[in-house]
């Protein structure tokens, strides 16, 4: 009868062959979203949670509701349409699932805000300033892609996190 | 006599003098201080990026550009500003880079365009993008340059093991 053990000294030479690939292999680009539609869903979302995180911070809560009232529609249907993705990736799970996302979204950008210091407000609020310019509706979407918001922290689509115990959930306020 | 006649061209030229002031002050302030540069929208930049410097964008038609850069993680952007200069009011994206991402953004007082290559992607590459106001389009050709970093030393191999001594 024998009884099949790794080495000491093979299982360290494992570790050591691991650890030598660790930083040398790529890291993967930012994970997109199967299909276009799907992306501009999550890309909107996300400005959306940059601007609130702008407001709240900034204390510029007119500007935002502003920038709701003047998109209502527009922010209406992609809020729809981004539950919808969540109820037909994850089925029953995703409501929740989606309170996940916008949670570690809004602290995505809540923590890329927080690097930025005393520099965030006067940077960013030009957000504001360029939101309220655009032309109209169909042009929040095409100016959400130039934003490069969905590549720190989360990413779209894939970026969907595992479900976590309920107590750990926390639901940030949108 | 000669005192009174001196106070009175003096007047004159002092009150020109005052106006020309005037003037350049009214002209500083037209013109306004010059826009903050942010240190994180200078941070990052891929070592090696060669753009045009100067693109002027024209509303009759779509301007090509191009930009080469090697992927080192950082990007590359190609800067433009409307006459003054003055950033654009806002961009939009209107194709979408199939490697990579785009962030518009402003600069002071122009407006940059980034391009973030993929990980470890080398290759061509092509966006468009469209700045209002005007609605001014600039197609960007990209060519990124990458070179895999060197493998890893192979690992020692281990010692070959004598066979144990049968007593």
């Amino acid at each position: 009868m024998s009884k099949t053990t790794t080495p000491p000294r093979r299982k360290a030479y494992a570790l050591l062959l691991g650890a030598a690939l660790l930083p040398a292999s790529p890291a993967l680009a930012v994970p997109r979203c199967p299909t276009e539609a799907d992306q501009t869903v999550f890309e909107l979302e996300a400005l959306k949670t940059e601007l609130m995180v702008v407001a709240t911070t900034c204390h510029m809560e007119d500007r935002y509701n502003a920038f709701v009232e003047r998109f209502k529609p527009t922010l209406a249907s992609n809020g729809r349409a981004f539950g919808q993705y969540f109820a037909r990736v994850h089925g029953r799970a995703g409501t929740r699932q989606n309170d996940i996302f916008i949670t570690e979204l809004a602290n995505a950008r809540s923590n890329a805000a927080r690097q930025l210091g005393s520099d965030f407000c006067p940077r960013n609020s030009g957000l504001f300033s360029e939101v309220m310019a655009l032309v109209g509706a169909t042009d929040l979407a095409p100016y959400a892609a130039g934003k490069d918001l969905l590549s720190a922290g989360v990413t779209a689509c894939e970026g969907a996190p595992a479900p976590r115990p309920a107590a750990a959930t926390r639901r940030a306020s949108r | 006599m000669t005192k009174k006649m001196r106070r009175a061209t003096a007047k004159p030229l002092g009150g020109l003098a005052l106006a020309a002031l005037l003037a350049a002050c009214a002209q500083q302030q037209a013109a306004g201080p010059a826009a903050r540069v942010y240190a994180v929208d200078l941070q990052g930049q891929a070592k090696n990026c060669t753009v045009p410097t100067n693109v002027s964008l024209r509303p009759e038609r779509a301007t090509d550009a191009t930009m080469s850069l090697d992927n080192d993680g950082g990007w590359c952007g190609v800067t433009v500003a409307q006459p003054g200069p003055k950033p654009y009011d806002y961009g939009v994206v209107r194709t979408r880079p199939s490697n990579g991402r785009v962030l518009i953004r402003t600069v002071g007082d122009r407006t940059r365009v980034d391009y973030f290559p993929n990980a470890a992607f080398g290759g061509t590459d092509n966006f468009a993008v469209r700045l209002m106001p005007g609605g001014v389009e600039m197609n960007v050709a990209v060519t990124v340059a990458y070179t895999p970093p060197p493998a890893p030393p192979a690992p020692p191999t281990p010692p070959a093991r004598t066979p144990a001594r049968r007593r």
